[in-house]
């Protein structure tokens, strides 16, 4: 069934335009020839059913049903050879140990902002710097317990760096569940092509939730701080909660009294130790930050800055989320590792520098612009394919508030072959691995191939057209 | 497990039988009605509105009907939305108290519970209805009785299930109680009547087939209707699952497995009131329950239920706990500053 | 001078309040300026007290009352010797408005160069700062000329604004209380590229009644200089620093949330005695 699938441009995960199909995927691609598409379609169905019994939904933001919508998957996984997983690995490694020093230095002495490294205009105008966590202590020194980087690839094939997530990175559940259905489909292709395993990634969290606990507790009670069942992720709290084992709770089970944090049970208060908060800052306590809101704990930043409670991810991450940060976060390698970046960054301007600002009014039909703090897709500019009424409404919002603006060349993403309305055709895919940061940094081999599903469309997101694919990271090289 | 869970998981049981009981006493009454001869005005008003009273909502029904006719009070049972107890309401609140919870449940119970849900709500229903109420009524036990069914094979036999058991043996007593006062008026205040004409009779097999009691009460005697048997039976019976002294046993039992608390200690109020009134139940007979005077008795079987219930809450739930919109979160005054009038030279 | 300085702040509720989590901003800052002898900070229902230094440098006392309560009364007693600086020169060409690039590098100046909640710096603000320091090149008499222009706008009237009045009601109004003479004059100052804190303290007077604010300009050179627009002078040793930030948002003497009704009064008495040094 491959067998007329075509490249059109750009670079192609599984086909070389003259060698033909690459080493690491020449193993699935003669297995999967004998699959005819009677059977592929019977897998497809067998699939979907599954997923939509299992409620493997995600709910759509704006959607007037308030619909729970399948996050479409595509049966052809994307395969990473283990020397190029590796390339990534030291890459992602090196890019989360100087965020987590990024952000401890930040929150004390601002030692990069002193030595003109990064101008203090840039983190002190960040919406997400959070001054009330200034000069706090965290356990270990660990900012961004989860992590979550989208990786591109150009047209050359080489990786670059998308964009950090450091506040509440979601799609692992996906991942998961990609991969057991995958091995219902193609129960045999996974012994004979040898692929690294993902299910041990609820255990490796729980691993890290623990090691944050606050010191001299000897069997520390994890929870999972979700918003509860109107979040868009919330079947991924729950998958997540429930494969490890822990407590899922709203912000009104819990409560502080004298610094400490419990949860209330049927066998009266238990003392909790360790969130794992899927809640924006915004939200976490109406004693800090915003005070309308009733998702959060009253007292619970007190309960954390008295070393009574540990939070993943800590307070004060949305900094690096910030886009505008993401262009210093080369320089950060630099100036805290004393390194090279093993993982460059996509090509950005920004609108707050004299020069960029120029040379992005000049250009801003070929550029994708994007808001500093926006995520999902949404409050960005994809200019080649804007129309002339969209670029000038863009103009007049990035003069009237250059700081919150970046823009970058519009990178023609690799692409993969992905079964569409009853052929296999090429669609632009990213990567998302996700990094866990505790005794030590562990990545889940692969992470979430997220499919632009829209012919031609580079935005891969879920609420905006997007699916996913299982990841492969193969143990040898083919 | 906590407390907001358990809460929900209780009150989802609740509900759900609640609405089944709805089901059953409107229609049993219904088609009682096909059976009594030289039906009048008056002696359909006399007919309806016990069974209104006996539901509680006396006061809520008259705001919203004039007048006690079967078309009202079905109308009021079954689907009006204002009435919080009515058979529609009380799926939607046993709907929504499973949302709320809907990971700690399975997704059977979810399904099947969501089907009753729209089923009930949508204009099929009404269709249903219109066309033959016993089709709508037998669709709305069958649903309940599937879902107790996947409620108890599905479902873990951990703590959250105790507490839906203790909500469904609850409700049950406490609309056995009801049904069987539906009938107290016909009855002298203290004492068993000695005979009863075949009216009478038939009002009170129906009392017995509103618990879907009819064949097993057969069973045991026959087709020998008497108040003074049909009380007994669905009070005092240690092995009719609907008796009174049945569901408080299995009350009893859910409440100790969730504290694991052994028989003849108690560590909580709900425990402590649970265990006298099964013992009082185990140690009555009925002669001495009409000689109190059956509807008071059963008064004081619904106030005790109801003290169970409160206890319940406060021994596992309250905490002090608060729904998410109870009461705001309000800003502590912040002082404004003013300084002295007079200014320095 | 030397003062006792007694504050006490008593709320009461119609109806028994719970869940009570307040933050106190009432200890004076030792700084250079003021010695801080003694400071003591008493909470009705008893409470267990936990401090720490916030973004600003301020010392804040956290505590919570969860139980229901129908009254909560903070009292802090504190001793405090102040030393202040001899005045400037108030004639006198002491800093440059070109030399005002050098306080960009000074800590945390880049906020009090921005607009924050009570504070905008909006054209109308502009307008008004440039008409009023019009003809001046030095930074230190443009923010006396500032001060005198604020001193000279507004009228001091009681009860004439609340707690949350924003600086453009201020001068729609034209009139305020020491906190909105001082939301004005940060507003002027920033946009006229001066670095300008809001201070919360004490003005020891015989009819002191309440807390004070006032503000403090940065001038290279010369460091952080305290102004008092409402009275239209500098800093004199009758004054006590509680605490500074980018406006009353940031040291509000008593924040916190409960939860129940708001229905509540609230009493404050202040006083402030000089004692023998």
């Amino acid at each position: 069934m491959l067998q007329q699938y075509q490249v059109n441009g750009g670079y192609d995960e599984m086909l070389d335009a003259r060698a033909g199909v690459r080493g690491h995927y020449q193993k699935f691609h003669k297995l999967f020839r004998s699959v005819s598409p009677g059977e592929f379609d019977a897998k497809r169905q067998a699939v979907d059913t599954a997923f939509l019994r299992q409620g493997i939904t995600f709910n759509v933001y704006g959607d007037a049903a308030g619909a729970e919508k399948i996050f479409p998957f595509d049966l052809i996984p994307r395969i990473i050879p283990a020397k190029e997983w590796e390339h990534l690995e030291r890459g992602l490694q090196q890019r989360i140990a100087a965020l987590n020093l990024f952000l401890h230095d930040i929150y004390h002495e601002q030692k990069i902002l002193k030595d003109g490294v990064i101008p203090e205009f840039y983190v002190l105008s960040a919406r997400h710097f959070r001054r009330e966590f200034v000069n706090f202590e965290v356990p270990k020194g660990i900012y961004i317990h989860i992590c979550g980087t989208d990786l591109i690839r150009d047209k050359d094939g080489n990786y670059l760096v998308l964009e950090d997530n450091g506040r509440c990175p979601s799609g692992v559940s996906y991942v998961l569940e990609n991969r057991r259905a995958m091995k219902r489909a193609f129960p045999g292709m996974f012994e004979g092509i040898g692929v690294r395993p993902v299910e041990n990634y609820p255990q490796e969290l729980l691993k890290t939730l623990q090691h944050i606990a606050p010191a001299g507790v000897a069997d520390p009670t994890v929870v999972l701080l979700t918003p509860g069942v109107y979040n868009s992720a919330y079947f991924e709290h729950t998958y997540l909660a429930r494969h490890m084992g822990i407590e899922i709770v709203e912000g009104r089970d819990l409560f502080v009294r004298d610094s400490r944090v419990f949860m209330r049970t049927t066998k009266g208060p238990q003392p909790v130790h360790v969130i794992y908060r899927r809640l924006d800052d915004d939200f976490l306590d109406p004693t800090v930050f915003r005070r309308d809101s009733l998702l959060g704990v009253p007292g619970l930043v007190h309960a954390y800055r008295a070393g009574n409670v540990s939070l993943a991810n800590s307070i004060g991450t949305g900094i690096a989320d910030d886009k505008v940060m993401y262009y210093f976060v080369p320089r950060m390698i630099k100036y805290y590792l004393d390194q090279e970046p093993i993982l460059p960054n996509v090509p950005t301007y920004l609108a707050s520098e004299e020069k960029d600002m120029k040379y992005i009014m000049e250009h801003l039909p070929e550029l994708v612009v994007k808001a500093a703090n926006e995520s999902g897709g949404y409050g960005m500019l994809m200019g080649p394919k804007a129309t002339k009424a969209e670029i000038e409404e863009f103009r007049a919002k990035i003069i009237a508030e250059p700081r919150n603006y970046i823009a970058q060349p519009m990178i023609f993403l690799s692409q993969h072959p992905t079964f569409c309305e009853g052929n296999f055709e090429g669609r632009h895919v990213d990567l998302r691995p996700f990094i866990l940061s505790g005794e030590r940094t562990t990545i889940i081999p692969g992470g979430l191939t997220r499919v632009a599903l829209r012919k031609g469309s580079l935005v891969v997101n879920s609420s905006q057209g997007g699916g996913s694919k299982d990841t492969w990271v193969l143990y040898g090289d083919d | 497990m906590l407390s907001r869970v358990a809460n929900s998981l209780y009150w989802m049981a609740r509900y759900i039988e609640r609405a089944e009981n709805i089901a059953r006493i409107v229609d049993v009454n219904l088609q009682l009605l096909l059976d009594i001869r030289n039906l009048d005005e008056r002696r359909l008003i006399a007919y309806w509105l016990p069974i209104v009273q006996a539901t509680g909502d006396e006061v809520e029904f008259f705001k919203l009907h004039p007048q006690a006719t079967g078309l009202a009070v079905t109308e009021f049972l079954v689907f009006q939305m204002e009435n919080p107890n009515s058979l529609v309401q009380s799926i939607c609140q046993g709907r929504e108290n499973a949302r709320m919870v809907r990971d700690q449940i399975t997704m059977e119970l979810w399904e099947e519970l969501n089907r009753l849900y729209l089923f009930v709500r949508s204009p099929q229903a009404r269709e249903v209805w219109n066309r033959s109420p016993s089709d709508f009524f037998h669709e709305v036990k069958a649903s309940s009785l599937h879902i107790i069914g996947i409620m108890n094979a599905t479902l873990i036999h951990n703590q959250g299930w105790w507490f839906v058991q203790a909500g469904q043996f609850l409700e049950r007593a406490d609309k056995t109680t009801r049904i069987l006062d539906v009938r107290y008026q016909t009855l002298p205040e203290r004492g068993v009547p000695e005979r009863i004409n075949s009216d009478e009779a038939l009002e009170w097999s129906a009392v017995l087939r509103s618990c879907s009691a009819w064949d097993a009460y057969k069973s045991i005697h026959g087709a020998d209707i008497h108040p003074r048997r049909v009380a007994e039976f669905l009070l005092l019976s240690d092995d009719f699952p609907r008796s009174v002294r049945f569901c408080v046993n299995e009350l009893n039992r859910a409440l100790r497995r969730i504290s694991g608390v052994p028989e003849g200690h108690f560590t909580n109020d709900a425990e402590k009131l649970t265990g006298r009134f099964l013992a009082e139940l185990q140690f009555s007979t009925i002669d001495e329950i009409f000689e109190h005077g059956l509807h008071r008795y059963l008064d004081d079987a619904q106030g005790k239920l109801n003290n169970i219930g409160g206890e319940l809450f406060q021994a596992y739930i309250f905490q002090p706990f608060q729904a998410a919109n109870e009461e705001h979160m309000v800003q502590q005054e912040e002082q404004q500053q003013q300084p002295g009038v007079t200014r320095p030279a | 001078m030397r003062f006792d300085i007694h504050h006490s702040t008593r709320y009461a509720y119609t109806s028994p309040v719970r869940d009570s989590f307040n933050d106190v901003r009432l200890q004076p800052m030792p700084i250079p300026e003021q010695v801080v002898e003694s400071f003591l900070l008493k909470v009705l229902p008893a409470a267990r007290l936990t401090h720490f230094k916030d973004f600003y440098s301020n010392w804040v006392n956290h505590f919570e009352i969860l139980e229901p309560h129908s009254y909560l009364v903070i009292e802090a007693r504190s001793r405090v010797s102040t030393r202040p600086p001899a005045p400037l020169p108030a004639e006198e060409k002491l800093c440059p408005f070109a030399r005002m690039g050098e306080a960009t590098h000074v800590e945390r100046c880049f906020d009090y160069l921005q607009s924050s909640r009570f504070v905008e710096l909006s054209p109308e603000a502009w307008k008004m700062a440039l008409d009023a320091t019009y003809g001046q090149d030095d930074a230190w008499l443009a923010a006396l000329a500032l001060m005198k222009f604020v001193h000279g706008f507004l009228k001091y009237e009681s009860n004439s604004t609340h707690v949350h009045t924003h600086m453009r009601e201020v001068i729609a109004d034209r009139r305020g209380v020491c906190q909105d003479f001082a939301h004005l004059m940060l507003g002027l100052c920033r946009v006229m590229k001066i670095p300008a804190r809001y201070v919360s303290g004490y003005l020891a007077t015989e009819s002191a009644s309440a807390t004070h604010a006032w503000v403090e300009v940065y001038l290279p050179g010369h460091g952080w200089r305290g102004l008092d627009p409402t009275h239209n002078c500098q800093i004199g040793e009758t004054y006590v620093k509680i605490g500074n930030g980018r406006d009353y948002g940031d040291v509000s003497p008593i924040s916190g949330n409960y939860r129940g009704t708001q229905q509540r009064t609230m009493e404050v008495e202040v006083r402030i005695t000089p004692v023998d040094v």
